[in-house]
């Protein structure tokens, strides 16, 4: 019941902000900001940058919001905005750089990541990442992106996202250990 | 399933923006309204230059284009119409004689039996023909609003002439819508406009008539003969 009630005024307030009402505006961003500066820092790693970035979203989003067609979630439209918008960002800043050389990785069972660990935890460990590493393995496990889709984002081939997908996750493996090696020599 | 979850706690991880966050998309967002109706308001601009620009040009260019793109008109094919179609006011330079200004007018209808011959000419001398009305229909008379001086009847076109004239004209105007085939195209055809050909085709006839009749006029005025100056001579 609260779900429909949340999401009739998620329609007014979108209907709203077609209209350029500043309060319906104000209160979608009020709403989803937090969410998109947690995602923006996922790819940005300063947080006024990542907050530039996120503001810059919003406002694409409030500038071609009559081309949200209301399939899918809100959230889901702007999250994908969000993303466009970090990896446009990055490009511009030449951050973004992606090596083709492909490795013979071991193949990796999805749910070999240790969850024992906090999130919070985890998301340090992601923010520890090279750049390219990074943006691939947000893609695809947060964002849940296939492997096609992030190539043709990003404009490379797939075996590149392949394997900077699986440098990702071997460098957090290390991560993970490592921290938890530690931990256990401390305790 | 702790991949859904996973996926889930990553998703959902929140950072507050700034305080000044909204107030600087706000802004963003006013400057980006403005634009939009500065760009409206200049397009708009552009819009009707460009309109007014081509309103002046159509204008300008109509005359030209009106030998080919005006409607057929049917040409007047009987001669009464044909003589009903134009009057040439004229100002001639020539003076044909002098009479004094206390004479008096003679201005006498011709019969029809005179009217049909061709070389009878009936002159009222004015002070100064200086307005000539010629039409069509043989007659010609120079006439003043304020001193009626006289009436000028010149019969010296010759039937035949005029007859030959009008078949001329008929033959013309029968010729005036002429079908031009595209040969690279095969099956467009564009029809002529009869009435820039008509008009054409008219001015040179009067033109031709203006000036048959003026020289007859001054033949006729030389021959001491064949002019009636007033009552008292």
């Amino acid at each position: 019941m609260s779900k429909v009630i949340k999401i009739n005024k998620e329609s007014y307030l979108i209907k709203q902000s077609l209209l350029k009402d500043r309060k319906a505006q104000k209160c979608l961003f009020d709403t989803y900001s937090p969410k998109m500066l947690g995602l923006c820092t996922y790819y940005i790693k300063d947080l006024q940058q990542s907050e530039e970035v996120m503001l810059n979203g919003f406002f694409k989003v409030f500038t071609k919001l009559n081309q949200y067609a209301n399939k899918g979630s809100f959230e889901g439209w702007i999250r994908k905005i969000m993303v466009f918008e970090c990896i446009s960002y990055l490009r511009k800043k030449k951050q973004l750089i992606f090596t083709d050389n492909i490795e013979q990785f071991d193949t990796v069972v999805e749910n070999e990541i240790e969850l024992s660990i906090a999130v919070e935890d985890l998301q340090n460990y992601i923010n520890e990442l090279p750049e390219s590493c990074r943006i691939v393995f947000n893609m695809y496990v947060i964002e849940g992106y296939k492997h096609t889709e992030i190539a043709e984002i990003l404009e490379v081939t797939v075996g590149t996202t392949k394997t900077q997908l699986y440098r990702a996750r071997k460098a957090l493996k290390e991560m993970i250990s490592f921290h938890q090696k530690k931990y256990y020599e401390t305790t | 399933m702790k991949q859904h979850n996973l996926r889930e706690e990553l998703q959902n991880r929140s950072i507050n923006p700034s305080l000044d966050s909204w107030e600087k998309l706000n802004s963003l967002l006013t400057a980006h309204d403005a634009k939009g109706k500065k760009g409206s308001r200049r397009f708009y601009k552009i819009a009707s230059v460009i309109l007014i620009f081509i309103s002046v040009g159509f204008y300008f260019l109509k005359p030209l284009d009106s030998n080919i793109n005006t409607p057929d008109i049917a040409a007047p094919s009987l001669k009464d119409n044909l003589n009903t179609i134009h009057e040439i006011n004229e100002v001639t330079e020539t003076e044909v004689t002098e009479i004094p200004e206390t004479s008096p007018i003679n201005k006498k209808p011709l019969p029809d039996s005179q009217m049909s011959e061709p070389n009878e000419t009936e002159v009222a001398l004015t002070e100064s023909l200086t307005k000539s009305e010629v039409s069509t229909n043989k007659l010609v008379e120079f006439s003043n609003n304020d001193t009626v001086t006289g009436a000028f009847v010149v019969k010296d076109i010759p039937n035949a002439e005029v007859l030959f004239i009008d078949d001329e004209v008929e033959q013309l105007l029968n010729k005036s819508k002429i079908k031009l085939t595209d040969h690279n195209q095969g099956s467009s055809h564009k029809v002529v406009s009869a009435n820039a050909l008509l008009n054409s085709v008219e001015e040179d006839l009067y033109k031709d008539l203006k000036q048959k009749l003026i020289e007859k006029i001054t033949s006729k005025l030389k021959n001491p003969k064949e002019v009636v100056t007033s009552r008292e001579n």
